[in-house]
């Protein structure tokens, strides 16, 4: 390696910026009154189920109006595509893209590796490797990129510093000198970008079929996914009595406790992220403007203390700070323990 | 000679036997710390040794699974256990991360790299995508609802084409659950690798609490709509569907059960080599009588019923 390039890979990787705040939207009704000058990258979509209704995925014309809102305030669209995809709805997923492409879309988020090739079609179409595709270790993330990812998210069930090492050595690569990588637009920058989720309901698995139609004899879609439903499982074997939860939305369960790492914002901003992700699928626009309000207060200085307090009510069954502190993924220690920079 | 393989699991060296001596055309077995089974289904590097030279004299594979998604501190570790490894002669590496499935392919030229079940293949691209980046076998997901789709995945790929035909199943796609760590995990010291790591993570160390498998309540709002164990699904017995899967392009039939007696291991095996030799004697005429014995025999072990209670409906 020629030193200038060296230097030049330092330079980048220590570079430090403002992380952009992105959020997932399920559908127009939430998505018309969400504040939308607290984000910049917008991702459209559930990416549990193809029968959920009024998702952006199976409704275009609610997609074309997202994506033409937000192109006019000159920022992201991203379409979410879902995990673990089955032959039959691969031509429905890539044809969705087809349309929105024509519409302005920016970008994908994959969560099946099968997304990677069809995204290759449209060669000026962003790609974040998303949650089911499991980037757990930096060489995942290069290989991805390679593969056309311009955005990895690092997972979350890693720790601090899992997330840093993957973050760092993301951000120090040059895209276009990769070998076997997408070529990509040189207003895109040099270097890949690294997207972190900091708050949601975040997914802890992918099922095979929908759970709350077995409930049903017939197994009719009821829309029961809109309810809020929870397994709850009393724990044994700890000090704590506590019971465990986690909530079904049918093809998926999520995190019962909302992740959130508003009160390790200072240890956030270390990871020099292009984008902390708020996995808001599951929210109404009034929820998600109030998260989004203080992760963007926070972000530029000021103080969590004021703002958990009323993220806190609007979380049912309490918060979680998930993997991020090396502990089990539904507990919460918020401030009490700051992760070691 | 037929092309279709029996692969069959091994936690132990007297499986292993066992399972060869039942029929077997290949064995499976995952080294310390990089497979996804509890640690008493694995093998350390002098165990493995014994048993990758006593399955090779008998003429047949030995596949070893490297298939956890190995963490930042863990690939060097990963990448010495493959190297020393790779010296003792293997057939195959099974493995899920798409880092590791190149680095198989780049090191070990000799060896063949198997895309395991934690991939979650469901669909023709993605089975695409593994053959393209050098697979040499993919795991068909358990959860393809019909045989076309595997017929539309052998149309578009080069490589061989893998199931698990018998064992019990996760409620999660392999390799998309998390539940177990949100559930427990905590910070030890690992004494075999000297080092200071999180226990009891899923989806990367196989260090599964069950999550899926335990009592919970399904409540909605203040109602409680079922209990018990709600996520625990019937266990997969592929007998009678074997002619499906070989008519569908399918070459290697995996039974589940690392973690299984050695006892369970010789039953499984033994009446899914009857079951495969009978069809490819009598493809026409193929039928899995009510008297098979060893069917009976193996079915003790499994739960073929979802074990759900509603309180609803």
């Amino acid at each position: 390696m020629f030193a200038s390039q060296a230097v030049l890979l330092v330079f980048i990787g220590q570079q430090s910026q403002m992380a952009k705040l992105a959020v997932s939207i399920q559908n127009l009704k939430t998505f018309k009154n969400v504040d939308k000058s607290l984000f910049e990258r917008f991702y459209f979509g559930y990416p549990y189920c193809l029968e959920k209704a009024g998702s952006f995925l199976i409704e275009p014309d609610h997609l074309k109006q997202a994506i033409t809102e937000i192109k006019k305030l000159g920022k992201e669209a991203f379409l979410i595509t879902p995990a673990v995809l089955q032959n039959k709805e691969l031509g429905l997923v890539e044809s969705a893209i087809e349309q929105a492409v024509k519409w302005g879309l920016d970008g994908i988020e994959v969560n099946d590796v099968a997304m990677f090739a069809v995204a290759k079609k449209w060669p000026n179409l962003k790609v974040l490797a998303g949650f089911f595709v499991n980037v757990y270790n930096p060489q995942a993330a290069l290989e991805y990129i390679k593969e056309g990812a311009t955005t990895v998210l690092a997972h979350p069930e890693l720790m601090y510093e899992e997330i840093k090492e993957i973050a760092d050595y993301v951000k120090s690569q040059i895209s276009n000198t990769l070998t076997g990588t997408v070529p990509r637009p040189s207003e895109w920058g040099l270097s890949p970008n690294v997207e972190i989720a900091v708050y949601g309901n975040l997914p802890l698995g992918a099922a095979y079929d929908c759970y709350l139609k077995t409930v049903d004899s017939e197994r009719v879609c009821h829309q029961q996914c809109t309810k809020p439903y929870y397994f709850k499982h009393q724990m044994s074997n700890v000090k704590s009595n506590a019971e465990f939860a986690m909530r079904s939305v049918g093809k998926a369960n999520l995190m019962a406790n909302e992740f959130c790492l508003l009160e390790h914002i200072d240890q956030l901003k270390t990871l020099n992220a292009n984008y902390w992700r708020l996995e808001t699928s599951l929210y109404e626009s009034v929820k998600i403007n109030t998260i989004g309000k203080a992760f963007f207060e926070c972000n530029k200085g000021a103080n969590p203390a004021g703002y958990i307090r009323n993220i806190k009510l609007l979380a049912p069954n309490g918060l979680c700070d998930g993997w991020f502190l090396g502990k089990s993924g539904h507990s919460y220690t918020g401030s009490q323990q700051k992760v070691a920079i | 000679m037929s092309d279709i393989e029996l692969l069959a699991p091994a936690g132990s060296l007297e499986a292993a036997q066992l399972a060869v001596e039942a029929g077997a055309d290949a064995i499976y077995a995952g080294p310390s710390s990089v497979s996804m089974r509890p640690r008493r289904a694995e093998f350390t590097n002098k165990e493995l040794k014994e048993l990758i030279d006593y399955v090779h004299s008998e003429g047949k594979k030995i596949y070893v699974v490297a298939n956890i998604f190995p963490k930042s501190y863990d690939v060097e570790y990963f990448k010495q256990s493959l190297a020393d490894i790779y010296k003792m002669g293997p057939d195959a590496f099974v493995v899920s991360d798409i880092w590791a499935l190149r680095h198989v392919k780049k090191n070990f030229k000799d060896v063949a790299a198997h895309v395991s079940i934690q991939a979650s293949i469901s669909n023709y691209q993605t089975a695409s995508f593994y053959d393209k980046n050098g697979a040499d076998v993919v795991v068909i997901s358990r959860s393809l609802p019909d045989f076309t789709d595997i017929k539309e995945i052998r149309q578009a790929v080069k490589c061989q084409l893998e199931v698990f035909i018998h064992g019990g199943i996760c409620f999660m796609f392999d390799g998309h659950c998390y539940m177990s760590s949100y559930f427990k995990q905590e910070m030890g010291f690992d004494k075999e690798r000297q080092i200071q790591r999180i226990f009891g993570q899923n989806n990367t160390k196989g260090e599964c609490h069950l999550v899926c498998k335990r009592q919970y309540d399904l409540n909605s709002y203040s109602n409680k709509i079922g209990s018990g164990r709600l996520m625990r699904r019937p266990d997969q017995v592929g007998l009678n569907l074997i002619p499906l899967f070989i008519e569908s392009g399918v070459n290697i039939f995996k039974i589940e059960g690392r973690a299984m007696s050695k006892e369970y291991v010789s039953q499984s095996v033994s009446l899914y080599r009857r079951a495969i030799d009978e069809y490819l004697a009598n493809p026409k005429s193929f039928a899995v009588d009510a008297d098979w014995a060893e069917a009976a025999e193996v079915l003790k072990w499994h739960r073929l019923e979802y074990e759900r209670k509603w309180n609803i409906k």
